[in-house]
């Protein structure tokens, strides 16, 4: 499969470098008193409208201006045209074109993304936030991308920063940040309109409306509806995830005055879903009570007669979860699943407040508050939380070669958490922890946990240009929180110019990711073992430990930066992460592990002539848990994106992916992953000004293949098929 | 926050982190002494000679303001290379293909050497008119010798006191646009009104005689 990518990239390169002979690499123009960069920058400016122009900062704070060239750091930014001329549905889905990011489909509805390595769980170790408000669920330590996608009219950027930005961000800015910008609504006024149509029958619409109460008030709102169909598994049993996800938003703007702002924004989603617990490999047959890794299987246990069996072998709840004549055939056992809904609620509502004064201190003040109602039907798990954040943040040039940045920040988080045994589980079961019977012992427990955590944040940084050629921050972050204890998070970052050409930077920096409260609080019923001494069913549980509150990451990076001239850049990064107290789920424990990452990324963006635009990159990341190779994270990937410009308003586009290898581990069915080969292409007509129609085929080379799943949750991965889909854009 | 520092103080850490602030504030104040950095400077002509570059496209020339056909709209700018501001400005306007009145505009950089050459081509009819702080050219005369042309400079002065059309300041970290308010309301050259909207952007000068009477 690496091959066939590899004589693919062969074709498109061998053109790259014929452009590259006739252009030259090197600077020839006759204008050489600015930099390849200085050009690239102007030409950034150049798509800025005056609104936006009036935002540039003259001198700006490193680390907050990604896309200033000096950033010592490893960035990609995404904007709307990323996701609509490739095909992408999603923004999620946009993130396959970024180096480093690992992004898989499970079931239609899920999507899972990782950082650099690092994860081996559906766990995001990066941090998200969307304008401001982070979106990280506390209680598992995922990301909902579904309900925290936005309207692709609305969508500014998306700055994808790999590598620790604790300093910066705060905490699990691990393995990195997604930080997504929307526009302000003065930069989208009147009405746009996007349909996306897969022949499957899967389905998006998005509607945003913008208008102005003044000269200087704006505001829009947003409605968007994506209705999944149903797909199948790679056994081609249904997928049983068909359903909807709906959300509408608003957002109010005013400028106050000469700098100072108000923006006043909100949004609500819901989504229903059902989702699937496997439950094939949770009956057992205990040979030895006392330790839990010598059970065995139940149908195994009654293959070989062992005494004293159970009657009925299998409860008479669990029975109704059997699938007729199917098997788990990596495990031989027959396959039983409860599939239960899923629903999911969530809104916000945040408030910014920001301003420049005379002496150029630059300050915001923001706010949000935020209510997420879930139950994750198949673990009987559901919980309610209420989140309100309030957040300070300045900048201000000091003398003229430092420029100070501080904060402060408050959270409050409280969660109603309800846990209910589900129908299979339902039966008589002693629970050794209480000595007792039960027939209402749930999969998860939260019990009498905390239910509510404050958090007090702080951050500095100084960004000092040592000379014209070199700039320096160093700051640090410091938090003191119910949840992770008190910690702060340094960071130090260095560019070096070498030339016109070159720029080299080095960073170290010290992350914190705050362990999810599943993972320190809740204890977890993941089977039943029948104990033939005493004619018994015995919960099987492990617990999460308040202890396991964060795993601490050192992390080491460098990285060169070069532009030949102002069509090209060529990147480099490579890192080396340090991670102490790694938290891993059981069974039988949660475990905490030192693990440490090596890898980095080499990407290139090149604008070839007037009608053709490349860009790609590849990565490698080699993880080592307790000094063993971790193998479920594919060790490389590689993608290339080719636009051509057919005609004026005609454009091919052309993608491919290439997906490393892995194996999606499990306590009991690690199911492999091989590597994959994904080609997209399609045709994007843009009629007019307002009409965009874009014709789509993904995954070319293949009818279907395997990519992800929450591992020990669902049985089997979805089928990720072959797909055509339509899109429709309208402005008016 | 009284409990944030009592949980946080009682700690080693604590007190190293704020002792490392203080050293940190003390360097600050230690290193500010040097002269600023060059990029800086570069930035904020990058940043002015966009804005130059959006400017021209919301302007309107009437017929008349505009050359004859066959010959290209001229953007003029007298004075030396400062930062970068006139490479920026050329690169913008070979990349962008600024027109005016639907004709690819020609970009001309004249040296303070060659006032007089700059002050023929003036003669002849110009519609952009960028004076750097450098150049001995005089806006009224400028004014005299082409009506057509809109004329760019530096500083609030630039406007205010020497009759110029736009000119940049720095404020608050930003760039900002100075508009004398003629630019808005004579008939040609004219800028877009929608400009006048963006009060964290422009500031606009009443005209001397409405400044007068106010006063």
């Amino acid at each position: 499969m690496f091959q066939k990518f590899t004589n693919l990239s062969l074709f498109y390169l061998s053109c790259f470098f014929a452009v590259i002979g006739t252009d030259g690499l090197a600077e020839s123009d006759n204008n050489t008193s600015l930099s390849p960069f200085e050009k690239a920058e102007l030409k950034r400016l150049l798509e800025l409208d005056f609104r936006d122009l009036g935002r540039v900062p003259i001198r700006s704070v490193l680390g907050y201006e990604q896309e200033y060239w000096r950033n010592p750091a490893s960035v990609h930014v995404i904007r709307p045209d990323d996701v609509s001329l490739n095909g992408h549905v999603l923004m999620v889905d946009s993130f396959r074109n970024v180096a480093g990011m690992y992004v898989s489909r499970g079931v239609g509805y899920d999507d899972f993304v990782t950082m650099r390595n690092f994860s081996g769980s559906a766990t995001e170790k990066f941090l998200t936030i969307v304008d401001g408000r982070e979106v990280l669920q506390r209680m598992g330590g995922t990301i909902n991308w579904t309900t925290e996608d936005v309207p692709l009219a609305i969508l500014d950027r998306v700055e994808i920063i790999r590598g620790a930005g604790a300093s910066i961000w705060g905490t699990n800015a691990v393995s990195g940040v997604v930080n997504v910008v929307t526009k302000h609504a003065a930069a989208t006024q009147g009405n746009s309109v996007r349909l996306v149509m897969e022949h499957d029958g899967t389905f998006l619409g998005e509607y945003v409306h913008g208008g102005k109460l003044s000269e200087d008030s704006f505001y829009r709102v947003w409605v968007r509806d994506q209705e999944y169909a149903e797909g199948e598994l790679m056994s081609g049993l249904p997928a049983r995830d068909d359903g909807y996800a709906r959300k509408a938003g608003f957002r109010y703007d005013k400028s106050l005055g000469p700098d100072l702002d108000f923006t006043f924004a909100g949004g609500f989603a819901t989504r229903r879903v059902d989702h699937v617990m496997d439950l094939t490999a949770r009956l057992f047959y205990s040979t030895d009570p006392s330790d839990p890794t010598n059970n065995i299987p139940i149908h195994t246990a009654d293959s070989y007669a062992l005494p004293n069996l159970p009657s009925p072998l299998i409860p008479v709840s669990w029975q109704s979860s059997l699938v007729n004549g199917e098997t788990v055939s990596s495990l031989g056992l027959p396959r039983y699943q409860n599939y239960e809904e899923m629903p999911q609620d969530g809104s916000h509502l945040r408030a910014k407040l920001s301003g420049i004064t005379d002496n150029d201190l630059e300050w915001s003040l923001s706010a949000y508050a935020e209510l997420y109602d879930t139950s994750l039907g198949h673990i009987g798990h559901s919980w309610e939380r209420k989140e309100y954040d309030l957040d300070f943040r300045a900048n201000k040039p000091v003398g003229d070669r430092h420029h100070l940045s501080f904060g402060a920040a408050f959270r409050h988080m409280s969660f109603d958490v309800n846990d209910v045994v589900t129908s299979p589980w339902a039966f008589s079961t002693l629970d050794p922890e209480t000595n007792s019977s039960s027939s209402t012992i749930p999969i998860l427990d939260y019990g009498t946990s905390p239910t509510s955590f404050d958090r007090f944040s702080g951050f500095i940084q100084d960004s000092i240009d040592l000379s014209d050629d070199v700039v320096l921050s160093l700051g640090s972050k410091f938090e003191d929180g119910d949840l992770s204890g008190s910690n702060f998070q340094p960071g130090l970052r260095i560019s070096y110019t070498l030339n016109e050409q070159n720029i080299f930077w080095g960073a170290y920096s010290r992350a914190y990711r705050q362990a999810s409260l599943v993972e320190q609080y809740t204890k977890v019923s993941y089977a039943r073992a029948w104990n033939p001494a005493d004619s018994n069913w015995t919960n099987q549980s492990f617990t999460g430990d308040p202890a396991n509150h964060d795993e601490q990451m050192d992390a080491y990076e460098l990285g060169w930066r070069m532009r030949p001239n102002a069509d090209l850049l060529i990147e480099l990064s490579l890192y080396h992460y340090d991670t102490k107290d790694a938290v891993f789920s059981g069974p039988p424990i949660y475990s905490l592990s030192d693990v440490e990452t090596t890898g980095g990324e080499l990407t290139f963006d090149y604008h070839a002539s007037d009608t053709w635009y490349l860009e790609g990159g590849y990565s490698y990341s080699r993880g080592k848990k307790d000094g063993e190779i971790q193998i479920d994270f594919p060790e490389s990937m590689a993608n290339l994106t080719s636009h051509i410009k057919i005609r004026d308003n005609l454009l091919f586009s052309q993608n491919l992916y290439y997906t490393d290898d892995r194996i999606i581990p499990s306590a009991y069915n690690e199911i492999p992953i091989d590597d994959y080969l994904r080609l997209d292409l399609g045709l994007v007509w843009r009629l007019k000004e307002d009409w965009e129609i874009g014709l789509f085929g993904r995954d070319l080379l293949d009818s279907d293949h395997p990519e992800n799943m929450y591992n020990d949750l669902d049985v089997e991965p979805g089928k990720v098929e072959r797909t055509f889909l339509l899109s429709i854009t309208k402005e008016f | 926050m009284i409990l944030f520092t009592n949980r946080f103080l009682s700690k080693p850490a604590g007190w190293f982190l704020a002792s490392a602030f203080i050293l940190l504030l003390g360097f600050v104040g230690i290193t500010s002494l040097t002269a600023s950095p060059q990029e800086l400077e570069r930035r904020e002509a990058r940043v002015q000679a966009t804005y130059l570059a959006h400017l021209i496209t919301f302007t309107r020339w009437s017929q008349d303001h505009l050359p004859k056909q066959g010959t290209s709209p001229k953007i003029v700018v007298h004075g030396s290379e400062q930062n970068g501001f006139v490479a920026s400005l050329e690169y913008l306007i070979s990349q962008s293909n600024i027109e005016i009145g639907g004709v690819s505009a020609q970009f001309i950089h004249h040296e303070n050497a060659k006032s007089g050459n700059a002050m023929a081509e003036i003669k002849r009819g110009v519609q952009v008119v960028f004076i750097m702080p450098d150049s001995a050219l005089d806006i009224k005369t400028i004014r005299k010798l082409s009506p057509s042309a809109v004329i760019f400079g530096f500083g609030r002065d630039f406007v205010i006191q020497g009759g110029g059309d736009v000119s940049f300041v720095a404020s608050r970290n930003r760039v900002k646009l100075v508009l004398s308010e003629n630019y808005f309301r004579r008939t040609s050259p004219k800028l877009s009104a929608k400009i006048a909207n963006l009060k964290s952007v422009v500031e606009i000068i009443k005209n001397r005689s409405t400044r007068s009477s106010n006063e």
